[in-house]
């Protein structure tokens, strides 16, 4: 059992320390704050699909660019594809149960509008999934952080009344954005001045073979 | 005194434990591949704060044995020593865990 747990804290360390440089923060933040503005695309589905696109090459190059020089580049054990579009499902499915549940009692299931007013309270439960299972992965705090940030954005502006019903969805990407940017790039800046640039030959690493 | 006898019969696994891996850096460096899929070698010297020798010298022994796959490439014109644990790494690993949870069960 202290054994499972040792490996628990250096698979927690090895995330935590491939992850201390902010910038899926950053990337996340701006794809965020892209969206939010309709930086893209005024259509829905090209506003959100393109920014999802080049969050992992833009991350990749970003890490290629800056981190790996730094502290080298690890290949973490990628979680399997079934089983996170299973949770996302899971996820969704919920939401849309108890919704459907709380528009038939307190309003009109067939309402579209009711729908699309609430999209922000569904995005918020996926998020804060996400964010708790890297918490969970990392066992860095700052994850719980923004998971009870993104649900409670979500309640709160599916509950607010806007006169053009996709605000809210529209502010909820705008405000995960102004919390995930600055973060992503304080860390990124106290990243860049902990880890300089070390020489070449630590970068070669020659293993005398 | 009778709680502190050790059980002699259960410490036969003692001594077919794997010396490779029992070496405490090789631990950490094995512990640390075996919780990745691969890292470089930058990676595992911040990880392990051992030594560019050190870890040169360990690696080449965990190569040896064949528990860790050591891959050269490069990224754009910089040089990237990839590490890997192999199948076989792996399995020796766990089969150390294991082995060793017995030893210290029976103390």
């Amino acid at each position: 059992m202290a054994q499972e747990t040792d490996l628990r804290n250096i698979e927690q360390k090895t995330f935590r320390d491939s992850q201390q440089d902010g910038l899926m923060e950053l990337v996340m933040g701006i794809c965020m704050l892209a969206i939010s503005t309709r930086l893209f695309s005024r259509l829905l589905i090209f506003m959100l699909a393109l920014p999802v696109f080049l969050f992992g090459p833009l991350l990749a190059l970003m890490r290629r660019r800056f981190t790996h020089p730094r502290i080298g580049y690890v290949k973490l054990i990628p979680d399997k594809p079934k089983s996170v579009i299973t949770g996302i499902l899971f996820v969704t499915l919920v939401v849309i149960a108890v919704m459907a549940v709380v528009f038939f009692f307190f309003g009109d299931v067939r309402d579209i509008n009711l729908w699309m007013r609430w999209c922000p309270f569904w995005g918020g439960t996926v998020l804060a999934g996400m964010f708790s299972s890297l918490a969970s992965k990392s066992g860095a705090i700052r994850y719980y952080i923004f998971a009870g940030w993104s649900l409670l954005s979500g309640i709160v502006l599916s509950v607010l009344d806007f006169e053009v019903v996709e605000t809210g969805t529209l502010l909820y990407f705008a405000v995960m954005g102004g919390l995930l940017v600055p973060f992503g790039l304080l860390q990124f800046v106290m990243f860049l001045r902990k880890h300089p640039k070390p020489g070449q030959e630590v970068l070669d690493g020659q293993t005398g073979n | 005194m009778a709680k502190q006898e050790i059980d002699k019969d259960n410490l036969q696994p003692l001594a077919e434990i794997n010396r490779v891996i029992h070496e405490p850096a090789r631990l950490l460096l094995v512990a640390t591949l075996s919780v990745v899929e691969s890292a470089d070698f930058l990676f595992l010297m911040n990880q392990t704060k051992l030594t560019r020798g050190n870890l040169s010298s360990h690696l080449s022994k965990l190569q040896a044995a064949g528990y860790v796959e050591i891959k050269k490439e490069f990224v754009g014109k910089i040089p990237r020593t990839l590490l890997r644990l192999t199948e076989e790494g792996r399995k020796a690993f766990v089969e150390y865990r294991q082995k060793m949870q017995r030893v210290l069960d029976s103390f």
